[in-house]
């Protein structure tokens, strides 16, 4: 499936702040059933922008800006070509593996970050009765329907940074602890699996919005990687598109940065995603290649302070070379 | 005044007959020849030099981090040119091959992939930075500055102890002790010749300029300290002074457009090389710990760029993790295709099955260590603790045996030391210090730590333990 996403992420703050530095993770992944055509990530203020890849293969963005500002402005436009994949995990024969995971699966078979090892965690993992599964298919399953019937989807009850303690204490939360207790779970009972850092494109929008999302990939001796949405309880299809892996939220998450300047930040993230119907965006005319906010060199409230034009911060940072 | 030498064990400056060992013979001599009244007189001299010039470090767990002298002796320790030799050598393949090590675990790997090292090891440490998997510093160099500890076994032979890769600190006192007893005791220095160790700051210098990011003439260099309160705020002080380079706090430093500045009096200054003091997770708060005001934001991206030099690199610690240690020979015949020259301690690992039986059913006979842990801190010294000390460390031990590690007490050697009138035998260790530069250089000195308790086989600052002025020998010309 051919899909066009918009992902704008607007941060805001109460006060001029004097320095910004951010990292974001919003490229989609270019690999075997996901193909990236085209990528625009478009900023303001106007600061030069880095891309590098993490130990996952994840495209990490990252840029600073440092002079005042009250407001960045990001805008991530991708362009994917998905497909479903064909191997299903549900049906998955295997069986729980018993030897200890060689290298390369290692990191994601261990509790860490939010992903806490705890008699709570351990208890559930007894309760759904993992460990007795015949095979990961059928362990799939069973994490799958008792998470649906012990867990519900809510807002606003857990944080960015709430950890499966947090869910199991609440019962209520979203995608990204869905999936962290799902890892936790699965982990605890000896399969290797990873968080996924992604969108969900909805069709019927006016109902349910399109969003970031997140959801797992686990191993099968037999299959490789195999995705799975704990959220929603179902395979992932072509309407998932994969940005970041990680061994949870910590390692993907969309921006993590840092800020210097005593003012409270909000943020607005809103994602847009329809059918594409070209592979490639509409070549952007020079004007439209960032966007325009302003920043300034001392302080607006104090006095005399002068806006920089986009000519004159290019060319206080060419001299600091 | 008496003499008296060790009973049992390997005495530096007695053979096993109690007769003086040949090249003792001198300064044996000369302290002889002073009187007991000019020996009290020189000792005042000696306190009132170190209060003057304010030689101090911090102590934690008592009260709150107080602040002490660090206890000198006087009577300095003589190692011959062969013994030096061969610890040159051996700490110069150590030092290479654990940078080797480095630089493989964020590359390619090739040590966990052929099971030379358990991957659990490394994947399972706080100190593994996957944040810098594929960020190569300048010439591939992770650990400009290391300190090596040694012992010498009951036979006279040296044993290294651990290795100190992170951000080893005491070379200050290494040179310190030696402005201090020339002051206090030229005389020693007449029968000996005794190699420099004044030209530390400058071989340091020199190790960093080189470590610069490529195409800067005349590179700069910073001291980065997490501040006053730290424990070796004065070292951190006394290397900025001597190299001649400024001295900074997290907050003096600014990212712009990925490259690292220093706000000065006179606007901003790049800076080229950062010679960090402060623990990785602290450089930046961007990509480690977003909690931490020390950082400066954006570093690691300057870094990942190649527009500024941190030493030690980032990531370096996991080397000083106490269960890399036994790993060590495979290593070097690894990367290097030699045999260890340095023999090392027999060490068993909680994370083994059949060691943690071992360390259990052992616990009294044994040295038990945190493998993160430094300093002296989390650590049992079996023979010498209580029974209700080794109780209490068993819980702890089973609760996570995987966090320790265990060695046999090393009967290590003593060193004649000044203490309440007299020369007694005191346990020593050594820590030569190594810089990775042009090639790796072993500075012909280090610190020799003593434990100042009869009977002590602890000599760690934070413990009570004192320092000596370390002799290194020149090669007699034949």
């Amino acid at each position: 499936m051919l899909l066009e996403i918009e992902h704008h992420l607007k941060f805001s703050y109460e006060q001029f702040i004097r320095e910004s530095h951010l990292e974001v993770r919003v490229e989609p992944r270019s690999q075997s059933g996901q193909i990236l055509h085209d990528f625009r990530l478009t900023l303001g203020p106007n600061a030069r922008i880095t891309r590098f890849e993490d130990w996952m293969g994840n495209a990490v963005h990252w840029f600073s800006i440092t002079d005042y500002h009250n407001r960045i402005e990001l805008l991530v436009q991708s362009i994917v070509d998905t497909l479903t994949d064909q191997v299903k995990p549900l049906e998955c024969m295997d069986p729980i593996p018993s030897e200890p995971a060689p290298l390369p699966l290692y990191d994601f078979t261990l509790c860490s970050g939010p992903i806490i090892h705890s008699d709570a965690l351990l208890q559930l993992q007894s309760e759904l009765g993992l460990s007795n599964a015949p095979s990961i298919g059928e362990c799939v399953r069973m994490l799958g329907d008792g998470l649906a019937s012990k867990f519900e989807y809510q807002k606003n009850v857990t944080r960015f940074d709430s950890t499966t303690d947090d869910f199991l204490k609440q019962r209520g939360g979203v995608c990204q602890d869905f999936a962290h207790l799902s890892l936790g779970l699965l982990r605890t009972t000896g399969i290797p699996c990873r968080y996924v850092s992604g969108y969900l494109h909805v069709d019927t929008q006016d109902i349910e919005p399109s969003q970031s999302h997140a959801w797992i990939e686990l191993w099968s001796p037999a299959n490789g990687w195999m995705s799975f949405d704990p959220t929603h309880n179902r395979q992932p299809d072509e309407q998932y598109v994969i940005v970041g892996y990680g061994r949870s939220y910590n390692d993907v998450p969309p921006n993590q940065g840092i800020y210097s300047g005593a003012a409270a930040e909000r943020l607005d993230a809103k994602v847009i995603t329809r059918p594409a119907t070209s592979r490639e965006h509409p070549q952007l005319d020079e004007d439209s290649m960032h966007i325009d906010l302003p920043v300034y060199r001392e302080p607006p409230e104090r006095e005399g302070a002068a806006e920089l034009t986009a000519g004159e911060a290019a060319a206080s940072q060419q001299q600091q070379q | 005044m008496d003499w008296k030498h060790a009973s049992q064990g390997f005495d530096e400056a007695f053979d096993s007959k109690g007769d003086i060992r040949p090249i003792y013979e001198e300064l044996i001599g000369t302290f002889r020849g002073l009187s007991e009244q000019e020996l009290v007189r020189r000792e005042k001299l000696q306190e009132m030099s170190l209060v003057n010039q304010g030689i101090t470090f911090t102590v934690y767990g008592e009260e709150e981090g107080v602040e002490r002298i660090f206890p000198f002796d006087f009577v300095p320790r003589i190692i011959s040119s062969e013994d030096w030799n061969l610890v040159e050598r051996g700490i110069v393949q150590r030092v290479t091959a654990i940078n080797h090590f480095l630089v493989d675990l964020y590359s390619e790997q090739h040590c966990l992939r052929e099971g030379i090292v358990p991957h659990e090891l490394i994947l399972g440490s706080d100190e593994f930075r996957r944040e810098l998997i594929g960020t190569r510093p300048r010439h591939g160099i992770y650990t400009h500055v290391v300190g090596t500890d040694l012992l010498r076994d009951d036979h006279g032979g040296f044993l290294v102890l651990e290795d100190n890769c992170r951000n080893p600190s005491g070379v200050s006192y290494v040179l310190e002790n030696r402005n201090l007893l020339f002051r206090v005791f030229p005389e020693l220095f007449n029968r000996y010749a005794v190699r420099q160790v004044e030209r530390y700051p400058q071989m340091l210098l020199e190790a960093l300029r080189y470590s610069a990011p490529r195409g800067r003439e005349n590179p700069v260099v910073a001291v980065l300290t997490p501040g006053i309160y730290n424990s070796a705020y004065f070292e951190h002080s006394f290397l900025a002074r001597e190299m001649g380079v400024p001295l900074v706090e997290g907050r003096d430093l600014i990212v712009e457009d990925d490259q690292v500045f220093m706000r000065t009096t006179r606007g901003k200054q790049r800076v080229d090389v950062i010679y960090r003091r402060i623990d990785d997770v602290y450089l930046d708060p961007v990509v480690f710990e977003m909690n931490s005001m020390l950082g400066v934001p954006g570093l690691i991206h300057a870094y990942r760029r190649g527009n500024v030099a941190i030493a030690n690199a980032p990531g370096a610690g996991i080397a000083d993790n106490k269960s890399i240690y036994p790993y060590v020979p495979d290593l070097i015949r690894l990367y290097l295709d030699e045999d260890i020259i340095l023999p090392q301690v027999h060490t068993w690992l909680g994370r083994r099955e059949d060691d943690r039986k071992y360390i259990s059913e052992h616990l009294p006979e044994l040295v038990v260590k945190l493998c993160g842990g430094a300093g002296g801190y989390g650590m049992l010294v079996g023979p010498t603790a209580s029974a209700a000390e080794i109780k209490a460390f068993r819980a702890q031990f089973d609760a996570r045996p995987q966090d320790y590690i265990a060695q046999p007490l090393i009967e290590f050697s003593h060193h004649p030391t000044y203490t309440g009138g007299n020369f007694a035998p005191r346990r020593v260790d050594l820590r030569p210090f190594a810089l990775f530069g042009d090639g790796v250089k072993v500075l012909p000195g280090g610190l020799t730590r003593v434990a100042m308790e009869e009977g002590s086989y602890v000599v760690n600052s934070s413990q009570g333990g004192g320092s000596k002025d370390t002799w290194i020998l020149a090669e007699q010309e034949s």
